[in-house]
């Protein structure tokens, strides 16, 4: 009898503690915020999935009316982020956030940070929002972002047909928390056109091929990066065993060869 | 049936029942384990009067007042006779104590489906410095995979690993190395075995199925006696050739209610040299054997056994691989409770439970010049454990069932860390966490149709539950799998058939045929980049694979005389799904040639002939010898099966004297050309090796053993040796054996 009651006590804790779980989600419960700014009325709060580091971030900006703390949802939103140096300022790649929110209600964007924050400069971003509830617009800028520094930056410098230098500028993403397996990686391939102005590069074939210089083998099983769109390669890349491993991506356009860019990982 | 026999004799003595009469009652029991014995005949010589022992092994005779010799006797076992006297109106007590009969070697070895023909075996003369492995080789059909001078595996007709069943004691028990360097028959000492108990292909099924053949090897077990008895021997010896040098004991104590068994063995070798002289590097090793036994007689049917193995050896080095075992160690405990003549129709049931641990660690700590110029090492650690209960039903020896449910639990993991000389430690899991669960059901029904024929059929269920349990290993395996959740549910159905006939008298002949199943191994289903040295490739695994299926049919004829006996044995296996490792990448690179994948080969045949045969000269001198050849096939590929022995032969010529004996053996095979090509084997030559050795009783309980082994200082390695490292040249060895020498 009292092992019966004891089961019932434990099934009724069970049940209690999977209501408390269903609780509501907060949509911004796992992001980090970035910064916040209230401009005539409208609170902005940026933020991102990890903190901000050079390579792709994902950043999403939450709009909410002060007056009514309605979350505001019709709303066109750009951003341009601007590094400033001693001698002068760049911006980097960017992808929205655009007009259409996720189901949370939060604009997404994608910015690849080409550059850390520090000694060299100090990152900005600018977002204008076109409120589109109210009719207003609003400019705000989210001054000195820190952003990390990562060797996931690099340049693919070729001649095009012209003979003249072409700037791509790619970053590798995704194997922050290298693992023995198969590893997901998103590489961006953007090309620089003037300081200002990053566009996505689209029409490139890329192999990968890792390589471990102690053993002198590669793995089997790699995926060639594949466009996904905004600039972005997605592939697969199989690390047999830790340790100290090399990750050689080779870009082409066509027939024609580009060059070939290594990435190291040790883990 | 003894019911009838008393009845027997109660009408046959009924006229004599009014004149004085005596009774002489007793019991008879097996020395060895001290249970009563069913149906032992107990006769008065000379007079055609006689009776049977009961169920608890008693029997009563009545005599008229005399003395009489009375004659015990068993299958089995040794006849005694004894005299008694008999008084009129009196009751005399006479208890018969049989010796189980043991053929002349110190060591049975029993092999299935040849059951009634007994083997040969007896007459080969063991050294106190031969190996388990040296016993097991010595039977037809059966080869040695060697890597060194230590561990060798055994195979059966050319098959091992995965396809054989292993056993020690009917315990399960799995090697922990990736590598198969360490045969669970590298855990037990020759000096602790009692029997082996071989069955080829799927002929014997009743601990695990198999298609290429069961190994169980029994060890020495505490016995009880009558009356307290103490035996012990201590023995040494050395090998002038691998400066082995070995030291053993064994200690029994005997007690009407109780029996206590230690033994142990301490080995050392150097590298050894071949038959040119050149030291061959690697090759020492250290062991220590420890076995504890108890048994408790519970009543007169049932009996409590306890044991405890302990093995460990210590840098076992490995010539023919770029790293050497540390340690390698087992610990193996078991209970069982054994009864018999329960009931009359339950004449033995025994239940057991077990559990064993197997840890393994290779490295190259040792090693000079490091393989990839890194030094890196290798765990390996299996856990078993399990238990089963056998029955053996039947009111008679011409019709007997024997049922046998088991159950057992492993897991293994293994994995490889690499240390390059500045940077960072390559590690991977190599085999990933497998856990395997397998039930059995056995069942065995034997009978005597007419004195000439008999049959005997079995069949055995098995259930196989395996899965990957590491996450690292499951990561490694999806990049080749990603979608195969890597477990899996397998249903094994093994079955044979035995049907033996005597054409004329000293003509039997045995027809077999069998199916057989066998789970894909722990490497060959979830193993993980394992290097084989043998042909120098990564293997991996592959949890995809079919079960192996073999069919077999088997032709034996065994002719006896008064001089000796011969035997000739023919058979053939067809494999569907043979589980085979193909060729995936030969980009080759530092150290292997490419990596393979285990695959569904296909059809796969081998076919062969054993033939053996006995001759005695006079009662002291005698002849023996054997021969073997078999040929394979893999379809598919157009190719030959690996490890493949080629025609080997035997022989032996020995002297038994009162006091000693004498014997010459040899050992060769012919070359090996059909060679599988898809595993990069190459031929081997030919070879012949001629062995010599003696014992000599200097005094009661001191015994000489001595000989050459290599007498010819032949430079030679055998087809299933890797890395064709020579075997061992001429060299000498002596022992002592001392024992208090009690002939109990």
């Amino acid at each position: 009898m009292k092992l019966r009651i004891l089961l019932f006590a434990l099934l009724g804790l069970l049940i209690l503690g999977c209501e408390e779980s269903i609780n509501d989600n907060d949509p911004t419960e796992e992001l980090i915020l970035i910064g916040s700014a209230v401009e005539n009325g409208l609170a902005i709060d940026l933020y991102a999935d990890q903190s901000l580091k050079v390579g792709l971030n994902k950043l999403y900006f939450n709009l909410t009316d002060v007056a009514s703390e309605d979350q505001v949802t019709d709303a066109q939103i750009s951003q341009k982020p601007i590094m400033h140096m001693e001698t002068m300022n760049h911006s980097c790649p960017v992808a929205g956030p655009g007009s259409t929110p996720n189901s949370d209600g939060l604009f997404e964007s994608e910015v690849v940070f080409i550059m850390a924050s520090g000694m060299m400069g100090t990152w900005d971003d600018t977002v204008f929002v076109d409120n589109q509830e109210s009719n207003t617009s609003h400019l705000v800028v989210f001054e000195n972002l820190t952003v990390a520094e990562t060797d996931m930056k690099k340049n693919l410098v070729f001649d095009d047909a012209d003979s003249n230098e072409v700037i791509y500028i790619v970053t590798l993403n995704g194997l922050d928390e290298p693992k023995v397996g198969l590893n997901d990686l998103v590489l961006t391939v953007h090309k620089k056109q003037t300081m200002m102005s990053y566009p996505e590069v689209a029409d490139l074939t890329i192999s990968v091929d890792p390589q471990m210089p102690d053993m002198g083998h590669g793995s089997e099983g790699n995926i060639n990066p594949a466009y996904s769109g905004n600039g972005k390669y997605e592939g697969k890349v199989a690390f047999s065993m830790t340790g100290y491993w090399t990750i050689d991506f080779t870009f082409s356009r066509g027939n024609e060869e580009l060059g070939t860019i290594q990435y190291a990982v040790n883990f | 049936m003894q019911s009838i026999s008393r009845l027997f004799i109660i009408l046959l003595l009924g006229g004599n029942l009014a004149a004085q009469t005596g009774i002489v009652t007793g019991q008879v029991i097996d020395r060895a384990t001290g249970l009563p014995l069913v149906g032992a005949n107990v006769m008065v010589r000379d007079f055609k009067l006689g009776s049977a022992t009961d169920l608890s092994g008693r029997y009563s005779l009545m005599l008229q007042p005399g003395t009489f010799e009375i004659t015990c006797s068993v299958i089995g076992y040794a006849l005694i006779t004894s005299g008694v006297s008999v008084e009129a109106n009196t009751s005399s007590a006479l208890n018969f104590e049989l010796e189980p009969v043991t053929m002349e070697s110190k060591h049975h070895i029993h092999i299935q489906g040849e059951k009634t023909s007994g083997h040969m075996l007896g007459h080969l003369q063991q050294t106190n410095l031969s190996t388990t492995e040296n016993l097991i080789s010595m039977i037809e059909g059966v080869s040695l995979i060697s890597r060194g001078s230590y561990a060798q595996e055994p195979a059966i007709r050319g098959m091992s690993g995965g396809r054989m069943n292993i056993t020690i004691n009917g315990m399960k028990s799995f090697g922990a190395c990736t590598d198969r360097m360490d045969p669970i028959t590298s855990y037990v000492e020759a000096d602790a075995l009692n029997s082996i108990e071989i069955g080829k292909g799927a002929l014997s099924i009743q601990n695990g199925s198999t298609v290429g053949g069961a190994l169980n090897l029994t060890m020495n077990q505490p016995e009880y006696a009558l009356m307290n008895i103490s035996k012990w021997h201590i023995k040494g010896g050395y090998d002038a050739g691998s400066k082995e040098r070995k030291f053993s004991f064994s200690w029994k104590m005997k007690t009407p209610g109780n029996g206590f068994s230690l033994s142990g063995a301490y080995r050392k070798a150097e590298d050894y040299a071949d038959a040119s002289g050149q030291i061959v590097s690697f090759t020492g090793f250290e062991k220590m054997n420890l076995n504890l036994g108890y048994i408790k007689r519970l009543n007169q049917k049932s009996q409590l056994l306890v044991e405890l193995v302990s093995d460990d050896a210590y840098d076992v080095g490995y010539s023919a691989l770029p790293m050497d075992v540390e340690y390698a160690r087992l610990r193996m405990a078991g209970l069982s409770l054994k009864a018999s003549g329960i009931s009359p129709h339950i004449l033995n049931a025994e239940w057991k439970v077990y559990a064993n641990a197997v840890d393994h660690w290779m490295d190259d700590s040792k090693r000079e010049n490091l393989f990839m110029d890194m030094h890196m090492d290798m765990p390996g650690f299996t856990r078993t454990a399990g238990s089963y209960v056998e029955l053996l039903l039947g009111s008679n020896q011409s019709n007997m069932i024997k049922l046998r449910s088991d159950y057992y639990w492993t897991s293994s993991y293994a994995d490889m860390v690499m240390y390059p000389e500045g940077s960072s430690p390559m590690e991977m899991v190599t085999w990933p966490g497998v856990e395997r669960w397998n039930m059995g059901q056995f069942i065995e029904y034997q009978s005597i149709i007419v004195p000439e024929l008999s049959v005997n059929l079995s069949m055995r269920y098995d259930l196989f539950h395996s899965m990957a349990t590491n996450e690292m290993g499951q990561a490694e395996l999806h990049i080749f799998y990603p979608e195969n959740d890597l477990e899996r549910m397998d249903h094994l159905l093994s079955a044979n058939a035995h049907a033996a006939y005597n054409i004329v008298d000293n003509w039997r002949s045995i027809l077999s045929v069998a199916r057989g199943q066998r789970m894909p191994t722990v490497s060959e289903a979830y193993g993980y980049y394992l290097y084989n040295p043998a042909d120098g490739y990564l293997y991996l695994g592959n949890p995809d694979l079919p079960i192996e299926t073999s069919r077999q049919i088997e032709w034996q004829n065994n002719l006896t005389s008064s001089h000796g006996s011969m035997s000739l044995n023919l058979y053939l296996y067809r494999f569907v799904h043979y589980i085979f490792g193909q060729i995936m990448s030969e980009a080759a690179f530092s150290y292997a040639n490419g990596w393979k994948k285990y695959i569904d080969g296909g059809s796969a045949q081998i076919r062969g002939l054993e033939w053996s045969v006995l001759h005695r000269f006079s009662p002291q001198f005698i002849f023996q010898g054997g021969l073997s050849y078999e040929e394979s096939s893999l379809d598919k590929f157009q190719d030959f099966l690996p490890l493949i022995p080629p025609l080997e032969l035997h022989g032996s010529l020995t002297y038994e004297g009162r006091r000693f004996w004498l014997q010459l053996d040899t050992r060769g095979a012919a070359a090996q050309t059909s060679n599988s090509r898809m595993s990069g084997e190459n031929s081997t030559p030919a070879f012949l090796a001629i062995n010599l050795k003696g014992e000599i009783e200097l005094l009661p309980g001191l015994e000489l053993n001595l000989g050459v082994n290599n007498l010819t200082n032949q430079l030679y390695y055998e087809h299933l040796d890797w890395g064709d490292i020579y075997r061992p040249g001429r060299s000498g060895f002596v022992s002592l054996t001392l024992s208090n020498a009690i002939v109990d």
